[in-house]
């Protein structure tokens, strides 16, 4: 600097000028006097600007209202209008915030410079992205080999973008992530209800008992929020009584009239024994039984004769005389009661057939349908589907793209792809019934040793992908990762990583996110994807008001730096690979999209951007639906206004496909099941065990519902536990450990514990243990494989109402790769002395005062390497809850 | 435009985007190069031979590295002020809301705040103007050019930070 002077600025500025330099086209004006009129960062509400639009923070998606000024979102309420949150929002929609502005957020397109993992990157225009995206996918296509394209997302709100881009592309590999989540609870729904019911919708605002196995709407629910606020105000308004089965003392277990700890596994023997105690009592609703049920009480009495409450003592711990009580308070409140269950009952190796028997007990009350009970309400799509009845369709408005060909032999079917997989695997899909071979793609998409985890729709077996693709079960080219956080989040995630680092079986890997993670760190590309409040998105789920609405996300602000929106990105992409793909992207931009999309409401779209959320609200409440006459348009041509009507307890037919059930004489829709009937019993498992060689002793094949005890759970040891998971109610899995405000609350997952378990181990609160997890025993991945798969340590913290057979952890934190806050563990990522210290959000600076730099307990310890993959048999639902470990005190 | 202004411009597009053969020209013109050599003689070889795709990729991750992702040296005035993080941003969002400030192609993608937006609307300004603008705008500006002499491992960059202490 010395030597540099003002002679020297000018010099080289007159190089410059004298080179060549051409001047910018800057222009600007009032640089001065706009400090005056600039409200200056704090909120005013004067000046800020009011956009509904809908949350993205967890799977609630609640309508919110985004305050915006100068440019920048500063505030989000609760939208009234929403009939499903009713104005209410959670802590997490605030981290919508910090999620927008995150200082480390990707916001231009990077390519990988050195190796894979390596952390070099260089930023690239999309031009080039585009162009290098394209012409690795084009050839897939042209070369009839678009299977190699496989395209696995975590979370994708996009309803239908990006299954209309991997349609037109050709590939069957749109895979996602629901076995991870909940598919051995979706199951049991689909089959006693039909495809339509993957999720039900109690209404909790009408309900006087409420039995829950093992869900926590208090706090973490897929539905929560809008369960929560109703069920409190059903209890202290109407008097309603809420009980719980859980392991730990969760928010809602917490906050429950009555909480029974339970050992894991046995949420279906407590509800076995409430079936056997409510036929014995002769509390069943024998009509609505009879009239809906495909199963009949003699046989159900068959089945239950065994689980007596003292037999349910036995195995779950809760007292006879109080599964005795529930039971029969429950068929009292009936119908206004219904069961809920979620994750706790269900993520287990016999968590399909528990939830079965949970399902049970609102058939035989005759809850279903009824004002306070087991409701079952639309769920999505507006396509004119079961119970959309009368609801304006609302549908991707692109040129529909043709599904890609099912993988088999014969005309019809992709033979070339089919012909690749292992001769064991073709024999085993080659002696499917034909309503399994129509519907094979591969065994990423349709893993054939899981035929349920595809027969009702596509729900996958995500954990088993990497597996899988490391033995070759198929071959990928490139393999695009949407907001996914398998190498975090998953089982075994330290076998994702691997497989992510493996050049040979994945050669090209494009991650699509909106921040650098475990997951974009591995990629070649990554895409930044605009965040949630910067863009369009349809939103439609199931009300526990009972009236279905549908809400528009719109983007309250630009995208920030370069990033861009899903349907931009496969529109530029569709138009790069041509072939015809491009012919199925025709929108100019996102707005027209959407508008088209929406074209069917009978409210402008000026008007549904203003209000954010539509719904008739004079249209009837779904409560029993199964008894709702079949219209005159809708018999038209049926087999009830042509030819023999069908008898009582028939099937009216249509165009090939069952449309109802004659009951008293009239047709009516019943449930969108096969029968038309709720299937207590399926022969439906049996099936799928035989194809898949599981015995039929196992007790997942059972075609009635049962109980069968988990197998490594059978005479533990009693220096054995289980260590399970959970989640916190300011936390969505891993995605939000670098959201702020979220992480100031909850930054670390001790392990949980009784303090009696504590003393039987000789550890006091705050000292460390190392829990060492085995291999499952059941039929599954890698089962009964001698010694520990593994470990990991970490702090002990004390919780009475734990059961004392039970260690538990959250698995939301401990991340190595995932910005300053989501790392704050490790000393080098710490802000006090870290490679990261200075970001553009100074109050992370200088407030993280939980990293360890700071003298703090830091940011958590990661699990999920240390949990085994554990698909349920025939469904593939990840068995969370199940693990055995050994859990020993770390010496000082 | 006088050399002041096109000293400004060169390190708001030497902090807005990566070096590519046209940056590159302009840093090689030989009376320019002289200059630049004699501030930052570490950049000497770089301003004297002939560019590689190698050559261009080692700058880039270095851009990449200091300035986008995880940045090491966090090119906006957020980064730099313990209360006020939102006045530049929002002062200068008030500008392009208002149509009182249009930004060239390159830099339309930057945060409101980003030093190089700044040192452009800087090139526009003169006298008092000029003087006002940087007092309320970027006073950050030597916490970030001794950061970016700390930070980089790239001579481009050594030479970027050097260029700002004059400014």
């Amino acid at each position: 600097m010395s030597d540099f002077n003002r002679r020297s600025i000018l010099k080289l500025g007159s190089a410059l000028l004298a080179g060549g330099l051409s001047p910018l086209a800057v222009r600007a004006e009032n640089a001065n006097t706009s400090r005056a009129v600039s409200s200056l960062g704090r909120l005013d509400y004067t000046k800020a600007k009011a956009t509904p639009t809908i949350c993205f923070a967890c799977t609630n998606h609640c309508g919110v209202i985004g305050w915006v000024q100068d440019g920048i979102v500063r505030k989000l309420e609760g939208n009234p209008l929403d009939p499903n949150s009713e104005g209410n929002i959670c802590s997490k929609a605030q981290g919508m915030i910090s999620y927008t502005y995150y200082p480390e957020r990707i916001l231009y397109p990077l390519r990988r410079v050195g190796k894979r993992g390596e952390g070099k990157w260089k930023r690239i225009s999309w031009e080039e992205a585009y162009d290098e995206l394209a012409a690795k996918l084009k050839p897939l296509r042209e070369n009839g080999v678009p299977e190699e394209f496989v395209f696995h997302y975590g979370r994708d709100k996009t309803k239908g973008v990006t299954k209309h881009f991997t349609n037109a592309f050709g590939t069957p590999h749109r895979l996602n992530r629901r076995s991870i989540c909940s598919s051995n609870r979706r199951a049991p729904l689909m089959s006693f209800y039909g495809r339509e019911f993957e999720w039900e919708t109690q209404d909790l605002a009408n309900t006087k008992y409420v039995v829950n196995f093992g869900g926590n709407p208090y706090e973490a629910y897929q539905g929560g929020l809008f369960m929560a606020h109703r069920l409190q105000n059903a209890r202290v308004e109407k008097g309603a009584k809420l009980v719980t089965f859980e392991v730990r003392p969760s928010a809602t277990a917490s906050k429950s009239d009555e909480f029974h700890t339970v050992m894991p596994g046995t949420d279906g023997a407590v509800a076995g024994a409430m079936i056997h105690t409510i036929l014995k009592e002769g509390l069943q609703d024998e009509t609505f039984w009879k009239r809906w049920s495909n199963y009949s009480l003699d046989d159900l009495r068959k089945q239950v004769a065994d689980y007596t409450p003292e037999w349910a003592e036995k195995l779950s711990g809760v007292p006879a005389a109080d599964i005795k009580r529930i039971a029969i308070e429950f068929a009292q409140a009936a119908p206004a009661c219904c069961s809920m269950s979620n994750r706790g009952s269900a993520k287990h190796y016999n968590g399909m057939q528990a939830d079965r028997l949970i399902r049970t007990l609102d058939v035989l009350v005759g809850s279903v349908g009824k004002p306070g009970g087991y409701c079952l309400s639309s769920l999505r799509g507006w396509s004119g589907k079961y119970g959309q009845e009368g609801l304006p369709k609302l549908s991707f408005p692109e040129p529909k793209a043709p599904t890609p060909q099912p993988w088999g032999i014969g005309e019809g079917f992709n033979e070339v792809a089919f012909k690749k997989l292992p001769q064991e695997v073709q024999d085993r899909v080659n002696a499917f019934p034909d309503k399994w071979r129509k519907k094979y793609y591969g065994e990423l998409a349709t893993p054939s040793e899981y035929p349920l985890s595809w027969h009702w729709y596509s729900m996958r077996v995500g954990q088993l992908v990497y597996p899988y693709i490391l033995e070759g079960r198929q071959k990928v080219s490139v393999y695009m990762s949407f907001t996914l956080g398998a190498s975090f989040g998953y089982p075994e995630a330290n076998v994702v990583r691997d497989v992510l680092k493996n050049e040979e079986v994945i050669p090209f890997h494009v991650a699509i996110d909106i921040g650098y993670g475990e997951q974009t760190a591995l990629a070649d590309m990554i895409l930044p994807e605009a965040a949630s409040l910067e863009r369009f998105d349809h939103h439609s789920t199931n009300n526990y008001g009972l009236i279905p609405y549908t809400g528009l996300r719109q983007p309250l602000v630009k995208p920030q730096g370069e990033s861009k929106t899903m349907p931009e990105m496969f529109r530029e992409l569709a138009r790069r690979i041509g072939g015809g793909m491009e012919k199925h992207f025709t929108y100019d931009d996102d707005e027209t999209l959407y508008k088209d999309w929406y074209q069917n409401l009978p409210i402008s779209w000026e008007e549904l951007k203003r209000r954010g959320i539509w719904q008739d609200k004079t249209r009837e409440k779904d409560y029993e639906l199964y008894e709702r006459p079949l219209t005159e348009s809708e018999l038209a041509e049926s087999n009830w206004l042509q030819g023999e009507k069908p008898a009582e307890g028939g099937l009216v037919e249509k165009d090939g496909k069952v449309i109802g059930i004659i009951k008293d004489g009239k047709p009516v829709r019943g449930f969108p099941t096969p029968n038309r009937l709720i299937n207590v019993y399926d022969p439906i498992f049996p099936e799928a065990a035989k194809a898949v060689g599981l015995p039929l002793t196992d007790g997942n094949a059972s075609p009635a519902p049962v109980f069968h005890e988990v197998p490594e759970h059978v005479n533990l040891g009693d220096d054995r536990y289980i260590f399970s998971t959970f989640k916190w109610n300011v936390h969505t899995q891993g995605r939000s450990g670098h959201w702020k405000y979220a992480a100031e609350i909850i930054h670390t997952n001790p392990v949980f514990m009784h303090p009696e378990t504590g003393a039987k181990l000789g550890v006091k609160e705050g000292e460390s243990v190392e829990i060492s997890v085995f291999r499952p025993k059941g039929h599954t991945y890698r089962s009964g494989e001698d010694g520990v798969m593994g470990s990991f340590k970490n702090h002990v913290r004390f919780l009475k109402g734990m059961h004392p057979r039970v260690v538990m952890c959250s698995h939301h934190v401990g991340h190595f790769e995932h910005g300053i806050v989501g790392e704050s563990s490790t000393k080098e990522t710490s802000p006090a002395e870290g490679k990261s210290k200075d970001l553009a959000d100074r109050d992370i600076n200088k407030n993280l005062w939980w990293s360890k730099a700071r003298g703090g307990i830091g940011g958590g310890v990661h699990i999920n390497d240390a949990l085994p993959i554990n698909p349920a048999p025939l469904i593939g639902g990840q068995n969370w809850y199940d693990n055995v470990c050994k859990v020993e005190k770390i010496s000082e | 435009m006088n050399p002041e202004s096109a000293v400004l411009q060169l390190a708001a597009t030497l902090l807005a985007r990566e070096v590519n053969p046209e940056l590159l020209a302009t840093l090689q013109e030989p009376s320019t190069a002289a200059v630049l050599k004699q501030l930052e003689p570490r950049c000497a070889e770089l301003l004297e031979k002939e560019w590689d795709k190698s050559d261009f990729d080692d700058a880039a991750v270095e851009f990449c590295r200091l300035f986008i992702l995880d940045p090491k040296v966090p090119a906006r005035a957020a980064a730099y002020f313990e209360e006020k993080e939102l006045e530049i941003a929002g002062r200068i969002q008030f500008m392009l809301d208002n149509g009182f400030l249009e930004l060239p192609k390159g830099f339309q993608s930057l945060s409101p705040d980003h030093i190089a937006i700044l040192l452009l609307v800087l090139t526009s300004l003169a006298g008092e103007d000029a003087v006002q603008f940087k007092k309320d705008n970027l006073s950050w500006l030597p916490e970030f050019s001794s950061k970016l002499a700390e930070k980089s491992e790239h001579p481009i960059y050594q030479l970027a930070a050097k260029l700002i202490v004059t400014l």
